[in-house]
């Protein structure tokens, strides 16, 4: 049984796209992340910055977290839950 | 118009940066450099960064200021500066709506100021207002005025106009065929003769006079008719020539005495003088010279020109031997050069001839060339 509606609806969108076979990221649930080599990462979906500094940069995007590690790492802009991170890109964790 | 780049520090950054995401602070070039946030934001956005910086215990400062809003607020007091500044802007926008400069292109025939003269009776010249010509109907018109065009097109590009223009190639002439004669065009004593159609009437070696008949286009046949054709043929003669050059000791002279100048300034179409000028001379000659500055080629609109007024006086130079013999040889060549330049000359006798007032020059030529002229047989039907 679904625990409330928004879970219900998000469940719901998922097995649509599943259905149909189109992107997850529509259904807005999922972050979306774009990569340019290691130097930028567009990421939409950003509910909020854990960390920030110059050689690491935690984000929460909804289920879960992504840590981008590096140097010289800075958030180009922030805005309606887009986030651009520029700079020396090393790894990328998800927990 | 303008935005700000600030320094926020003391608390939580990463709570800060939520909180201005939050109420829709648009935050760009986010750097954390030594625990100190570096950031820009609207004029907007500042305003509303308050409320984020108290919620998470950040203290922010205004690093540095940027763009127009900044810039006129430091300026207000300067009146004259500001005065400066949007007249400025009103001079670059009124004359980007201009024409600046017009180049003509693919002409031969047809001359740059023949076609400019054209352009500017129909509203296109320096300092033309672009929004007011309509660049089909100049078109159209333009072709008309200039005839000898097969293509003409007008390209407005910012502030430059090109004419484009093609001429036409005309046909060539087709000789006559009507049957005709070949006569002497100068007396002399025939040296070549070749006939190509007609009958000779003359022999080598033979003397003509000028309107002589050499070769004739009437054909007597066998049978006792006689037919038309258009005689042809190659007739050189030797012929004598003679050229004489007189030159006065004497002569007349315009010398300028004094002279009345003055400046315009061009500007756009506009010519406007910059001091005053009056003449109440009658003999006074009025001349005119323009200069325009130019810039990568292109002629601009903007330049000065210099006017006045020279007032001449004549009077009776008297000229040393030398000096005579030297002008009317000077003369003579001209003249030789003239008459005589595609003639071959065979022998030359040239005599001058000094008095007390004049200085004569004769030459006696012997030359070698073609003398013939087609006459045109006039049939009455």
């Amino acid at each position: 049984m679904y625990r409330n509606k928004e879970e219900k609806s998000k469940s719901k969108s998922k097995v649509l796209s599943e259905n149909l076979q189109i992107p997850q990221t529509i259904s807005r649930s999922t972050a979306y992340i774009e990569l340019s080599g290691n130097s930028e990462a567009i990421i939409e979906g950003c509910k909020g910055v854990l960390e920030y500094g110059d050689d690491i940069i935690h984000l929460n995007i909804g289920k879960n977290e992504v840590r981008f590690s590096g140097t010289d790492l800075v958030i180009k802009t922030y805005f309606n839950e887009q986030v651009i991170i520029v700079g020396n890109i090393l790894t990328i964790d998800f927990s | 118009m303008g935005y700000i780049t600030f320094t926020a520090s003391g608390g939580f950054s990463e709570r800060f940066i939520n909180l201005c995401s939050q109420n829709r602070v648009i935050l760009w070039d986010i750097k954390n450099i030594d625990g100190k946030i570096y950031a820009n934001t609207s004029i907007k956005g500042y305003k509303k960064i308050r409320e984020s910086a108290k919620r998470s215990s950040m203290k922010v400062r205004i690093y540095e200021k940027h763009g127009l809003p900044f810039f006129m607020n430091k300026h207000r007091g300067r009146a004259g500066f500001l005065v400066g500044l949007v007249f400025f802007l009103m001079i670059i926008s009124l004359l980007s709506t201009r024409i600046w400069t017009i180049n003509v292109v693919g002409n031969e025939k047809v001359t740059d100021k023949q076609v400019l003269e054209v352009f500017k009776d129909l509203g296109v010249y320096s300092g033309a207002r672009i929004s007011k010509i309509n660049v089909e109907d100049v078109q159209e018109l333009a072709k008309s005025e200039l005839g000898d065009l097969s293509w003409l097109a007008l390209n407005i590009r910012g502030s430059a106009a090109t004419i484009e223009v093609r001429e036409q190639i005309k046909k060539p002439k087709v000789e006559k065929q009507n049957p005709c004669n070949i006569v002497a065009s100068y007396g002399g004593q025939i040296v070549k003769l070749e006939v190509y159609e007609g009958q000779v009437n003359q022999e080598l070696g033979s003397a003509v006079a000028k309107g002589d008949l050499i070769i004739s286009g009437v054909i007597e046949n066998l049978d006792g008719s006689s037919e038309l054709r258009r005689a042809n043929g190659l007739v050189i003669a030797k012929t004598d020539r003679v050229l004489t050059q007189e030159q006065s000791k004497t002569i007349r002279r315009k010398v300028p005495i004094r002279e009345k100048k003055r400046y315009r300034l061009i500007f756009f179409g506009l010519d406007f003088p910059l001091f005053w000028l009056s003449n109440n001379n009658e003999n006074a000659v009025y001349y005119k010279h323009e200069h325009r500055l130019v810039l990568a080629d292109s002629i601009l609109p903007i330049g000065f020109a210099k006017e006045g007024y020279k007032i001449y006086d004549e009077y009776d130079i008297n000229l040393q031997d030398d000096v005579c013999e030297l002008i009317a040889f000077s003369d003579f060549t001209k003249q030789q050069k003239e008459k005589l330049g595609s003639i071959e000359i065979l022998d030359e006798k040239i005599r001058i001839e000094k008095n007390e007032d004049k200085c004569n020059i004769k030459g006696v030529y012997v030359c070698k060339e073609s003398i013939s002229q087609k006459q045109e047989i006039f049939v009455e039907n």
